[in-house]
């Protein structure tokens, strides 16, 4: 056998150049149709007082960067988003395990959660606002509520659809309950859970908007009802945008770090 | 070395899968287990891996009566049952986790060698033809050095070709690591290729009929081996169905 351990040879070797950058086609649409509006706007076919034109409303993002205040309200929502994420993800990983692992704790609890999730969320609104007052608490509990189902139905039906034959395995080789979630469990949920957590992401931030509409002095959805009080349909569209990018970068730093963990998935399955 | 005492298992649905059976498998020996569908092969090795307690008698491996999985026994699925997050480097030395990495390396790869997969390393399940995954599959069971490897038909997936080259694979670790092996299978000439002995089991509740010996010294030829075994697997599929016409039980429903 060569001096160079073979299976570590292997490792460096099968590591393949991630996949090939190709033209971001998806951005074909929205530019076109960026390009086409700010050609009508400015030839005068549309309103600008009420769907301002493209480049106002990159100018109003200009502005807003420029004085900090993009920074500053991107910075409220984020945290709010973050925390009320932080908090709905971990109470639906937990509860989801359990549900997901014992019979006798999903016959006991799933009913309910299932019964509560049939709850418009919002209509949670006046309730938390109630309990828990009209500043950041309320807020926060309101998106980890967004956040909380998503990731426990992710889990939950990722644990239960763990594939039992594989599970075996551990069993022959005789690793023990905190081994076998670790080294079997974990793993074959793993890109369920992922995806989970992503979509739990994307209603923190729609519930990020509701609550912040229902009454904040900062974060990106006040910048949405100032500029709707002060009649600036510019600073609401720059919010939007604002909310977008955003949104999908948190997103992809989320499928980003989950990347490596999910290598083997990309992997070429061999001869069918 | 391998000692199966009376061993009868009833499931809780009522079925009787398995009654009274004795065996007794040498050190370094290839016990073939033939059987109609349903006769309690797959049931046998389960109570031999301690994946199932049989419900009377006993399994005896080394002096140790097994009630749970054992690290004498290892087990090789009719499926390979890779774990798909992990290479094949990381599937083969799954067991062996809490060696010291360096040796655990070095093992690894003689495993590589000695399946002939030197270089797939760090390859994916994914990435390996049927065959290759089934070879990774008995490199991770033979790689914790058991004193027993049980297959439950794990080449019946495979191609004639492919099969007949894992044939040569298990008899080559054989010799080459002196471990037990009891294999389960469907196929005749499997059971002849491979089985230094050859129990035939009957099913309803499955016993054993017959136990011949393998080509060899005492077998003979593996021709006249093979017409003992149809004739015997013949007689025990004849007692078999003459048995659950009589008892028309629910058996054979599970799978
Ligand atoms: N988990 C189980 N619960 C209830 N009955 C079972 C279970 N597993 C097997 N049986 C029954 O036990 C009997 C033996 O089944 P077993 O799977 O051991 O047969 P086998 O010889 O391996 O069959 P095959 O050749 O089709 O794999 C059958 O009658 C089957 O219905
Ligand atoms: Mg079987």
């Amino acid at each position: 056998m060569s001096a160079v351990s073979e299976t570590h040879k292997a490792v460096l070797e099968a590591r393949r150049p991630a996949v090939r950058r190709r033209w971001p086609l998806g951005l074909l649409l929205p530019l076109a149709a960026t390009l086409l509006y700010e050609g009508l706007a400015q030839a005068g076919f549309v309103e600008a007082r009420l769907l301002p034109a493209p480049s106002a409303v990159f100018a109003e993002l200009k502005k807003l960067a420029a004085n900090g205040d993009l920074l500053y309200h991107t910075t409220a929502t984020l945290w709010r988003v973050l925390s009320g994420f932080a908090l709905g993800a971990l109470a639906g990983t937990f509860a989801g395990a359990l549900t997901g692992a014992s019979p006798l704790a999903r016959r006991l609890l799933d009913p309910t959660l299932q019964a509560l999730r049939a709850i418009p969320s919002l209509a949670w609104v006046p309730l938390f606002i109630l309990w828990l007052g009209i500043f950041e608490a309320s807020k926060v509990a309101l998106i980890a509520t967004g956040v909380f189902f998503p990731v426990y139905l992710g889990v939950m039906g990722a644990i239960r659809s763990v594939d039992r034959r594989i599970v075996e395995v551990g069993r022959i080789f005789r690793l023990s309950r905190v081994a076998l979630a670790a080294r079997i469990l974990l793993p074959a949920i793993l890109p369920e859970y992922v995806i989970a957590l992503r979509s739990g992401m994307g209603l923190g931030f729609m519930f990020v908007v509701a609550a912040e509409i229902m009454g904040a002095s900062e974060g990106l959805g006040y910048l949405l009802v100032d500029g709707q009080q002060l009649g600036k349909p510019a600073q609401i569209l720059a919010a939007i945008v604002a909310f977008a990018i955003v949104g999908k970068l948190v997103d992809g730093a989320m499928a980003l770090l989950a990347r490596p963990l999910l290598a083997w998935q990309d992997a070429e399955a061999a001869n069918g | 070395m391998l000692i199966l005492d009376h061993v009868s298992k009833t499931w809780p649905s009522g079925t009787e899968a398995l009654r009274g059976i004795d065996l007794d498998v040498q050190e370094g020996e290839i016990l073939a287990i033939v059987g109609g569908s349903g006769c309690g092969k797959t049931t046998l090795l389960r109570c031999i891996a301690g994946l199932e307690t049989p419900s009377r008698g006993r399994v005896v491996v080394d002096g140790d009566v097994i009630d749970s999985p054992h690290p004498a026994v290892g087990f090789v699925f009719q499926e390979p049952r890779l774990l798909p997050w992990l290479t094949v480097a990381g599937n083969i030395g799954f067991g062996i986790a809490d060696l010291p990495k360096a040796e655990r390396t070095a093992r690894i790869d003689r495993m590589l060698a000695l399946i002939g997969l030197s270089g797939y390393g760090g390859r994916w399940p994914k990435e390996l033809s049927g065959g290759q995954a089934q070879r990774v599959a008995i490199a991770r069971a033979l790689i914790a050095k058991p004193q027993v490897i049980l297959f439950d038909e794990p080449f019946s997936a495979l191609d004639a070709v492919t099969r007949r080259q894992l044939h040569a694979l298990v008899r080559r670790l054989r010799k080459e690591t002196g471990t037990t092996m009891i294999i389960v299978t469907h196929d005749v000439d499997e059971a002849v290729a491979l089985g230094d002995r050859i129990a035939v089991l009957q099913p309803h509740p499955g016993r054993v009929y017959r136990l011949l010996d393998g080509p060899g010294a005492k077998g003979g030829a593996p021709e006249a081996v093979r017409q003992r075994l149809v004739t015997a697997l013949d007689g025990s599929l004849a007692e078999g169905s003459a048995r659950s016409d009589a008892a028309s039980s629910s058996a054979g429903l599970w799978w």
